[in-house]
């Protein structure tokens, strides 16, 4: 490394790739996470889906955050994990958090990295103090930013479909076997799960806490 | 002689269906584990599930 400002990510890049290849008390699945009410919604999605920014927007209106990037599944009681940290923003995402929010402390913002510039909002007050609260799985939204997309749409997903696109999503599922699929099979039967697709975040957020 | 080809095939079918784990769900659609091979199917389709690398 030649560069000490590329520190921070690097060790983020890092902590996850720890709890994904050793945490395998767990099923970890590439998702944020949030809760409210005792109630976890999870939102899986690839890299520029709009996730974490999806995430950090509901963090600042109140939700609890309990991960941006990784919902860790208790294979034994089923609950949900908080691993709560900062949220992880880049690029666009950040100026756009940083003018919706103004009070919302980024911190460590660095430009250069392999994913462009990246910042760091910090967990709110409730997600900090209930970081060691577990929550029980409600909603999986499968969320997707597209510009050009004239009307959101709220599509619902069958839950066969929803375990496999969290199969799909999961750093351990495939090590874990048997139990990751008793793991998943017990989570997918509590959830109600849908695909989110839209251009404007107010509109997703009033949607979202219309449905949750 | 039948009997015996007869307790044959039934350990061939327990043997069979102890290698499946089947999770069916509220909605009625399901989902098939292999314990064998270890892969995932959505009941119906070829779909299989795959670890994803660490991003």
């Amino acid at each position: 490394m030649t560069d000490s400002a590329q520190l921070v990510p690097v060790f983020e890049w890092g902590v996850n790739w720890c709890v994904a290849s050793y945490q395998h008390q767990f099923l970890a699945i590439h998702a944020a996470v949030l809760e409210r009410d005792g109630k976890a919604l999870i939102m899986p999605a690839p890299p520029g889906s709009g996730k974490s920014t999806l995430c950090a927007v509901l963090m600042q209106e109140g939700w609890r955050l309990l991960s941006d990037e990784m919902c860790l599944v208790d294979l034994v009681s089923g609950a949900i994990v908080p691993y709560v940290r900062p949220v992880s923003l880049k690029n666009q995402s950040l100026t756009l958090l940083q003018s919706w929010y103004p009070q919302a402390q980024i911190r460590q913002i660095t430009a250069g990295t392999t994913k462009g510039t990246v910042g760091y909002m910090l967990p709110s007050a409730l997600s900090w103090s209930g970081m060691q609260q577990t929550a029980t799985a409600a909603w999986v939204i499968f969320p997707q930013y597209n510009a050009a997309q004239q009307q959101l749409t709220l599509s619902k997903v069958s839950q066969a479909d929803a375990f496999m696109h969290l199969a799909n999503n999961s750093f351990n599922y495939a090590v874990l076997a048997e139990q990751g699929f008793i793991s998943l099979s017990r989570l997918t039967e509590q959830i109600d799960a849908y695909r989110l697709e839209y251009a404007c975040i107010e509109q997703a957020l009033s949607e979202l806490n219309k449905l949750c | 002689m039948d009997v015996t080809l007869s307790y044959a095939a039934w350990l061939s079918q327990q043997a069979t269906d102890n290698n499946t784990l089947t999770a069916i769900f509220d909605d009625a659609s399901s989902v098939l584990f292999s314990k064998q091979d270890h892969e995932t199917h959505l009941v119906g389709t070829a779909t299989e599930a795959k670890e994803p690398d660490v991003d």
